[in-house]
């Protein structure tokens, strides 16, 4: 083409001719790279880097346009400009993808391949996904400065990891701690609540009755309890709770009644008068009902929650059933006398608000039932092996064997999922690691004891030297494990 | 420290509401649980050695004790190994080819940790790590803190909190000046996109369909200050084109038939092998055809342009294109001279006042939008210039001073011609290449491509002087506003003219008026607006084929035409020469019959005592109503009449 004619020109911009003619010609230009240079005023911005975990979607398209849109303004405006491009390595989204594949395409587990294996064949994963999200964003037109291109997992992130990890846990900001985690059986990892999200599924509401044990406690034999007492009327053989995870009953560690329930119920009609002089006149009706539902507690119920409130002062027990196993009955403010049965099912190691329980009364114990696949464990007696669904079956038809079945109400039930799996989540007692981040910010150098924020347990995070935990007898503090293995 | 960073400004959040959420987090002080039970990541470098064995390696523990003495002893030494008794014996290593690591791995009795850390672990460190850290480059020095964080409101605890903790920890400065949120696009229906629901809209379709600048403008467009921005969803139908709105129920069948043309095509969800069969249907916005018909109606604006810029004798020399491939470097060499004309020589016209006066107040306006992040006030902004303004009105005007006598070739009789001719090329390269350089950032190939040949046809472009422009516009300067150009009173004049143009244009085709038929016209309005209107007559000529009869308080309709009433004026155009007066008269003669007798039946009913005694209410109201609206179509027909006999 020696001269040019615009007559000749198409009447419609040929953009797929176009577009990689021109970005060729950037790239060639070397346009998009910036080096340091003292005497320019510099505009930087980082990528928020796309997870490897597929393709780009029109979210991606539009936060990189809108970053593309300043870098290119800030070039021409003479601005010495980088725009750091790379990828995030995305831990559960990747694995969770790539073990889906591997898991369809041949029929194995992660643990049939090994960690080493695994870890190679997401490498495989990541060069290619890398390579077709940059190739996205060029076909996009973003200006980034390739050359620079970075990735989270690889060299330089990872020293820079391990240097900010080694930092915090030498300032004694890292720790270690068992707490009840979001946890995805599918998976088999914690998830943080973040990955968490809330499906109200149908469910039921089942009623179980707990036998009361005779002549346990110490209330019975005579003590000074007894002439505490201020409830009358015979003795319950049963306590009856309910649930929406009846298979959970096999870790059950205790019974609780509030420990001053007609305070409860003045306090929660007291609410509920509040409520009513605020609320619309549709809702008025519903609201009054409530009302009168506790007044109706007052007369049938209230008696009953006060003679196991004395009885759980007086160390009484409950037989848990299918288990044979006693637990006691206790007070905490957790069982609500205006809801249910007044009294509720402590499972510490499986339920948030049981857990926080636990932390109040440490001495029930904690009982694990579940396998990290989420199959009962060795802890659930004849029930270990089985999956959640079935366990629950199971345990539903023997209370109902033992005739210890009350009613079923059908439910909805707001139930968490894995946002990666979309399998429900487990609460789940687990090892994990923890930044702090409470004192954290002002905390420098040696270590430090504090309050955790939550439930009042003293937790030592101390960067304690080697040279004072060593004893004069040259001897280790080694104590032998309840439970090895 | 990093609540105060925000409180202090030093990282100044963008929409600012965005910064309570930020706030309220980092005021909750949860620890960050940073484990996962994971192979995919950074493996915790922890070696831990269990203080509750059980029995039998308690003993194996205690001949290994004074092994562990030594190498304690080691780890001591070492200011890359930190080690903390907390229940169990933790052993922290820093460098990963650190010697210790190597041993710690081979005793059989210490255990590296197997979990990963949290993703957000990694990213959180990310501005400063991809500059270098822990090394103390260059880059790092000189590009972090970074200028600003572009991203979205679901990551501003998990994602932008931390990397200000990380970065006043790791590099005792926050890691960027301006954190800007942007809004979520969500679906019609109000729900977060996802291929899981099948509303997904892929990025690489749309460039496909209709040019990443499309995508890109699209986008900028949909970016307003709201938390979340909704996006119609369409199918496009493989058959005939036609787009086809998404809903809640056919977003989820294999196949749907198209409500145009019939014929069924198959969606993302197609199993079925008679449904795989069926051509998929791509899933699109018309948000982004709005685009795309912007692009090309740039496209076509600047081919004109370009055509009428190469003309001979133009004062711009056509260049070959050979040379394409050449490079420049960013402030590289650009050569000025002053051209022969200056601008007050140009002889400037009123309408090129006009569109230098509207560039310099757009580029001002755009400059300030995007620095400010409101990109669709800036798109919003470019798009009715370009269009309503430059595309259908300068280019419009400047094509009668361009083709003069029906050629495109300037006629060279008198220097006054030539003098008008050589003005509009100036001004119209010009504009068309600040336009595209205020486009760029929005539609970078589009304006890149006009620009290489626009740089063929006009080598040199300026009003005051003439400049060399780049080679590539991505290196071109950004447009300073020329604030000397902005004049308010020929921006009031030409916004006042256009409201009027687009009146007459409006009654033209109301009345089906051809465009070769030339009308007449008054303005009823208030003096200022009359002085205003009075020199635009030869546009009013130009661009309407209309001649305005009276401007200002006095105007007075003409007794047959056709009216539009705006805020400031009424436009009358007369239409005497448009309609047939005796047929008028017969067809207002009828009317006055027929009207006549409508009104005496009705007069006749409600006359009736038993009627208006039974009849309900309301009927008989309507019919009082309906009478009355007899009554007054009767006046009007009739004064219509006295105006058609006076004609």
């Amino acid at each position: 083409m020696s001269s040019f004619s615009p007559e000749a020109l198409p009447n419609r911009f040929d953009f797929a001719a176009a577009q990689p003619r021109i970005y060729a010609a950037w790239e060639a230009g070397k346009f998009f790279h910036a080096e340091p240079h003292p005497k320019r005023e510099m505009f930087s911005i980082v990528i928020p880097p796309p997870n490897v975990t597929g393709a780009l979607h029109l979210g991606h398209a539009l936060n990189n346009t809108l970053q593309d849109i300043q870098i290119r303004m800030k070039r021409m405006q003479g601005f010495n400009t980088c725009w750091m491009p790379g990828t995030d390595h995305a831990g559960i989204a990747t694995q969770a993808v790539v073990e889906k594949r591997i898991r369809e395409e041949e029929g194995k587990t992660r643990h049939d391949l090994g960690r080493e294996e695994l870890v190679r064949r997401i490498w495989q994963w990541k060069d290619q996904y890398e390579a077709r999200i940059l190739s996205q964003l060029k076909q996009m037109g973003c200006s980034c400065d390739w050359e620079r291109t970075r990735f989270t997992l690889d060299e330089g992130c990872s020293r820079a990891v391990r240097q900010t990890f080694f930092d915090l846990f030498s300032k004694g900001l890292i720790y270690r701690g068992k707490r009840l985690v979001n946890w995805d059986t599918f998976l088999q990892t914690a998830v943080s609540d973040d990955e968490v999200f809330q499906e109200t599924v149908k469910g039921k509401f089942w009623h179980f009755r707990y036998p009361v044990v005779k002549g346990s406690g110490f209330g019975v034999q005579g003590s000074g309890m007894e002439t505490r007492r201020v409830s009358e009327g015979k003795e319950p053989a049963f306590v009856e709770i309910a649930t929406t995870r009846p298979e959970t009953m096999l870790g059950d560690t205790a019974v609780a009644v509030h420990p001053d329930p007609a305070k409860a119920l003045d306090k929660a009609e007291a609410e509920l008068r509040e409520r009513l002089a605020k609320a619309p006149a549709k809702e008025k009706e519903g609201i009054e009902q409530q009302i009168e539902n506790i007044a109706k507690r007052r007369t049938e119920m209230l008696p009953l929650l006060l003679r196991l409130r004395d009885m759980a002062l007086a160390g009484r027990k409950v037989l848990l059933p299918l288990m044979n196993r006693e637990i006691p009955l206790i007070c905490d403010e957790w069982a609500r006398p205006e809801l249910g049965t007044g009294c509720v099912k402590i499972t510490p190691a499986h339920d948030p608000n049981d857990y926080a329980v636990w932390q109040r009364n440490p001495s029930i114990g904690l009982i694990n039932i579940l396998n990290p696949d989420g199959t009962l464990n060795e802890n659930a007696g004849i029930y270990k092996g089985m999956t959640i669904a079935k366990a629950r079956q199971r345990v539903v038809d023997d209370l109902d064997g033992h005739g210890l079945l009350g009613d079923v109400e059908d439910r909805d039930i707001e139930l968490p999922h894995s946002d990666r799996s979309k399998t429900p989540i487990e609460p789940y007692l687990a090892d994990q690691w923890f930044v702090k981040m409470g004192d954290g910010e002002r905390v420098q150098g040696s270590g430090f004891r504090n309050q955790r924020r939550a439930g009042g347990v003293k937790w030592r995070a101390g960067g304690v030297s080697p040279l004072i935990i060593r004893p004069a007898s040259r001897k280790w503090p080694w104590t032998p494990s309840p439970a090895a293995g | 420290m990093a609540m105060d960073a925000v409180t202090s400004g030093r990282v100044k959040i963008i929409p600012e509401r965005y910064a309570k959420s930020y706030l309220d987090w980092l005021g909750e002080k949860r620890d960050w649980p940073v484990s996962r039970q994971l192979w995919w990541g950074h493996q915790i470098p922890v070696w831990t050695v269990t203080m509750q064995p059980s029995h039998e390696a308690i003993e194996t523990l205690r001949v290994q004790e004074d092994e562990l003495e030594k190498l304690l002893d080691e780890c001591k030494k070492s200011a890359r190994v930190s080690v903390r008794l907390d229940r169990q014996l933790y052993i922290c290593v820093r460098d990963e080819n650190d010697p210790i690591q190597k041993k710690l791995d081979e005793l059989k009795w210490i255990k590296r940790e197997q979990d990963v850390l949290d993703t957000w672990f990694s990213s959180a460190l990310w501005p400063h790590s991809t500059f270098g850290w822990p090394d103390q480059t260059p880059e790092l020095d000189y590009f972090y803190p970074t200028s600003v964080l572009i991203t979205s409101r679901d990551i501003i605890t998990l994602w932008v909190a931390r990397m200000v903790l990380t970065g006043l920890n790791n590099m005792g400065e926050v890691p960027f000046r301006q954190v800007y949120i942007h809004p979520t696009i969500l679906d019609a229906y109000g729900e977060r996109m996802s291929k899981s629901k099948g509303n997904g809209v892929d990025p690489i379709d749309l460039i496909d369909k209709f040019g990443a600048d499309s995508l890109r403008y699209g986008l900028a467009a949909l970016t307003t200050e709201t938390q979340d921005v909704r996006m119609p969803v369409q199918f496009e139908c493989p058959h005939c084109q036609a787009l086809m709105d998404q809903t809640k129920k056919n977003r989820e069948l294999p196949k749907v038939p198209c409500a145009k043309c019939g014929q069924e095509f198959s969606t993302q969800w197609a199993k079925k092998p008679e449904d795989v069969a069926l051509p998929r249907a791509a899933v699109v916005s018309e948000r982004f055809e709005v685009a795309r018909n912007f692009m090309n109606k740039l496209w076509n604006a600047a081919r004109f342009a370009l055509i009428n810029l190469a003309g001979e004798g133009s004062g711009f020399r056509v260049q070959g294109s050979g040379e394409g491939g050449q490079r420049s470097e960013v402030g590289g060499q650009t050569t000025t001279r002053h051209s022969p004309l200056t601008t007050h020589h140009l002889d400037l016209t009123t309408e090129d006042r006009w569109i230098l006066s509207r560039l310099s107040t757009v580029t001002q306006s755009v400059t300030e939008s995007l620095e400010g992040f409101h990109y669709a006030e800036a798109a919003k902004t470019l798009y009715d210039f370009a269009w309503d303004e430059f595309c259908s009105f300068y280019v419009e005007i400047a094509k009668a001073r361009l083709s003069e006598s029906g050629t495109l070739a300037p006629r060279v009789t008198g220097q006054v011609e030539n003098l008008s001719y050589e003005t509009a090329q100036r001004v119209l390269a010009h504009t068309l290449d600040v336009l595209l350089r205020l486009l760029h950032p929005m539609m970078p190939f589009l304006t890149e491509e006009i620009w290489g040949l626009l740089n063929q046809v006009a080598p040199e472009r300026g009003i005051d002087e003439l400049v060399e422009p780049t080679q590539q516009i991505i290196i071109a300067p950004w447009p300073q506003p020329n604030l000397a150009h902005q004049d308010q009173e020929i921006e009031a004049r030409f916004a006042t003219f256009q409201a009027a143009l687009a009146a007459l244009r409006e009654i033209r085709s109301r009345q089906n008026i051809a465009s070769r038929q030339a009308i007449e016209f008054s303005i009823k309005c208030d003096a200022a607006t009359a002085e205003l209107l009075k020199p635009m007559a030869p546009y009013f000529q130009s661009m309407a084929n209309a001649a305005a009869t009276a401007l200002g308080e006095k105007a007075i309709p003409p007794p047959t035409h056709a009216k539009t009433a705006l805020a400031s004026m009424e436009i009358y155009v007369d239409l005497k020469d448009f309609i047939d007066v005796k047929a008028e008269i017969a067809k207002n003669e009828q009317l006055e019959q027929k009207l006549l007798a409508i009104i005496k039946g009705k007069e006749a009913k409600l006359a009736n005592e038993s009627f208006v005694a039974r009849a309900p209410a309301n009927v008989v109201q309507a019919e009082r109503d309906s009478l009355a609206q007899a009554q007054e179509q009767l006046a009007s027909a009739r004064a219509a009449l006295a105006t058609l006999r006076k004609a």
